[in-house]
């Protein structure tokens, strides 16, 4: 009905499942984490 | 499919970023720094001025220039439009709306009696979200960004996982037992008025339901999750999302305002804003409107969030039980799949970077509210540019004021604590700085006693950078979430509030804020 | 009266729309082709639960859900003008589409060409009901053809 315009992911998120949208948010985390404790 | 739309745009964007990165780096736009006080955020303007505006920069010409097939580039790229549009809004309400805003508020104050924009709150946070509103209701979503849009949720998990950062061990204990308190309270009290009031007023099963999900658990998404449970009709569910809607929106300019007038805490207000707003969405909105330049509502007001979260299942299972004692013919549910599909799986996120960070690697370990102790030479006798030595320690006039009523401090402890700050004109330690707030928030001395100890507390007080670094990414990853998820409220979908469910709603929606305010001030003290 | 052989019928079942249904039956010549129109309206999208605490698997069970719930709902109202149209002798089709009212009335009436076009009228201020109007300004404007209103009953 209104997911015609999309064929990946909903008009939610651009990811397929919550799971893989949640490791994304995940690793983003971790990648910044990282980051900060690196370089600040 | 291919998502990348030809459009100039993000070319264009990307090209107004980082002119005015460069503009405030060449020093062009002193002028109107100075005049809106804005100063302090030169640094990001900078950094995210640079960073998103080359982005977009080099994005958006391939995208005009090059042939986009479809695949995996083309799709993730495709986002960068939106990402660009969502943080270009923001930067323009948080540097430039936000500011002068505030200037207005000032020059009108005079005039109407009172400073509009803060006692309305329209800092950066409320305004991000009117400005998403507003675009989509008025002008629509470009398409070129809408496919971006849909990655607002990404930027609020992240921020809630990097949150995870700023907790310590006290702190997410005490909140984890006052939210679980409030919420289970609260939440299931709700579930059972709308219950109760339904089978009075004898509406439908279904109806009934969803909206007692709805206005109980988490807004909206309770709702959702509830509506094939109940199996509600289609009138039932547009009634009570539209309501849902309605009062989360209007909830969010409210409370803040309620919350100040009424000079809550930042523990308070999160905690109220977290049981009493019906709409999980708009709690982080309002806790950041509550407090724009600091995250401590935030962090408060999203333990709270997770809770009812975790809350959901519960409810969508006794909901479910409820439905099959009353319809013949309702399906049965599966409580292993009930529970396992709507775990919020970034909470486990949540929990591992508070971990990370309760080891000590981004602050010292024993740090509360992101802030550690030191009372060493080092922090407190700094030498200025102009070689003066400017010290941080107690000044004769503030220790005589502290000796003239230091008799009135009668528990040991904190006699000796006091003494020893007298002896050595800073604190000695963690501990003796935790027993002098308890006097401070005792309100054993007079006021002007207290500001002598809490200017003790500060000197000793140090914020972590690392942490500093992680509150201001955390605020720029709500900010978008937020102007992102502004983007997503339609008026007509809140139009649809109606029927019943608007009159139950509303009920007990009010019923719930009033409820829980109470509860939270006679409950809830600063210090927790 | 005068009979018409094409008619476009726009009612999703409401009172009014139950009305233009009674009228566009009578006003059809024997043999005449009737096509109904049910508009989803689009205030769904908005609907769907895009908040971020929920999530795409709860969002598709329930966006199913919804989606059977209009059908069936749709399908009963279906079922009565179709009855009585066979009755009748006519050719009826129905369509369902998403989208605002007015526009989708507009989209199908250059489609189909129709000789009359039948909507109910607004139901009365008091009465509760979903907010999703036809917009008739924008209908009457590039409306090719003519257009009959319906009183509420």
């Amino acid at each position: 009905m209104a997911e015609d315009k999309f064929d990946r992911g909903t008009a939610l998120t651009i990811f397929g499942t919550d799971r893989h949208e949640d490791m994304v948010a995940l690793s983003l985390s971790i990648i910044i984490a990282f980051l900060v404790y690196l370089f600040i | 499919m291919v998502y990348s739309k030809k459009t100039p745009w993000t070319l264009i964007m990307g090209v107004i970023m980082v002119a005015y990165a460069y503009a405030v780096q060449s020093g062009a736009m002193a002028g109107v720094i100075k005049y809106l006080g804005t100063d302090r955020h030169v640094g990001e303007m900078l950094t995210l001025g640079y960073a998103f505006g080359g982005v977009a920069i080099v994005v958006g010409l391939w995208q005009l220039v090059a042939k986009s097939a479809e695949g995996h580039v083309d799709y993730y790229l495709s986002t960068i439009g939106g990402v660009t549009f969502i943080m270009l809004v923001a930067f323009i309400v948080k540097w430039g709306l936000d500011p002068q805003m505030g200037q207005w508020g000032k020059a009108a104050q005079s005039t109407l009696g009172f400073n509009f924009a803060s006692v309305m709150n329209l800092n950066y946070v409320v305004m991000g979200i009117l400005a998403g509103i507003v675009i989509v209701n008025v002008f629509k979503v470009p398409a070129w960004a809408e496919h971006g849009v849909r990655l607002s949720r990404l930027g609020l998990k992240t921020g809630v996982i990097l949150l995870g950062t700023l907790y310590s061990l006290a702190e997410l204990a005490q909140l984890g037992k006052l939210s679980v308190v409030l919420i289970g309270v609260f939440v299931l009290g709700s579930v059972g008025v709308v219950l109760w009031f339904g089978a009075r007023r004898g509406l439908p099963n279904s109806m009934t339901g969803v909206l007692s999900a709805g206005v109980g658990v988490c807004g909206v998404s309770a709702a959702v999750a509830a509506a094939p449970v109940v199996q509600a009709k289609s009138t039932e569910i547009a009634y009570t999302i539209g309501t849902i809607l309605m009062f989360g929106v209007i909830c969010m300019f409210v409370f803040p305002i309620v919350g100040k007038a009424m000079g809550m805490g930042y523990i308070q207000f999160g905690a109220w804003a977290g049981t009493g707003i019906l709409n999980s969405a708009q709690v982080a909105g309002a806790a950041l409107a509550f407090q724009p330049n600091g995250i401590e509502t935030l962090k408060v007001a999203e333990i709270f969030n997770i809770t009812r979260v975790l809350f959901l299942p519960i409810i969508v299972l006794w909901l479910a039980l409820w439905y099959v004692k009353r319809e013949v013919g309702a399906q049965k549910v599966d409580l292993v799949h009930v529970v396992t599909s709507k775990f919020p799986l970034f909470v486990l996120g949540f929990i591992l970077m508070f971990a990370l960070s309760s080891t000590g690697i981004f602050a010292p370990a024993r740090h509360y509210q992101g802030s550690y102790f030191d009372n060493s030479d080092k922090v407190m006798l700094k030498t200025g540019k102009d070689g003066k030595v400017q010290s941080k320690l107690l000044a004769d006039k503030d220790l005589d004021a502290l000796k003239a009523e230091a008799s009135k401090v009668t528990r040991a402890d904190q006699a000796a604590a006091l003494t020893r700050l007298l002896e050595n004109k800073k604190l000695m330690s963690i501990d003796d700085d935790d027993t002098l707030r308890g006097v401070v928030n005792a309100k054993i001395l007079s006021k002007a006693g207290n500001d002598v100890l809490t200017k003790a507390h500060r000197a000793v007080r140090h914020t972590a950078p690392k942490i500093a670094m992680f509150r201001d990414l955390i605020a720029w990853f709500f900010t978008f979430g937020l102007v992102g998820l502004g983007m997503q409220i339609t008026m007509a979908s809140i139009k649809q509030a109606g029927g019943q469910p608007l009159v139950i709603g509303s009920i007990v929606g009010v019923i719930k804020a009033v409820g829980s305010l109470i509860v939270v001030l006679l409950m809830v003290s600063e210090t927790i | 009266m005068t009979e018409y052989s094409r008619i476009v019928l726009a009612s999703h079942g409401t009172p009014g729309g139950q009305a233009a249904e009674r009228a566009a039956l009578a006003l059809c010549a024997r043999g005449a082709s009737l096509r109904q129109l049910v508009v989803v309206p689009d205030f769904w999208r908005g609907m769907m639960g895009d908040d971020w605490l929920n999530n795409a698997s709860t969002r598709e069970t329930y966006g199913r859900h919804v989606e059977h719930q209009i059908e069936a709902e749709i399908a009963v109202q279906v079922a009565r003008v179709r009855t009585k149209a066979t009755q009748l002798g006519l050719n009826y089709q129905c369509r369902t589409v998403l989208g605002k009212p007015a526009e989708c009335l507009l989209a199908y009436s250059l489609e189909f060409a129709p000789e009359l076009v039948v909507i109910g009228a607004p139901r009365p201020k008091g009465t509760t009901g979903l907010r999703s109007r036809m917009h008739l300004e924008t209908l009457v404007r590039a409306l090719g053809a003519r257009l009959l209103i319906v009183p509420h009953p």
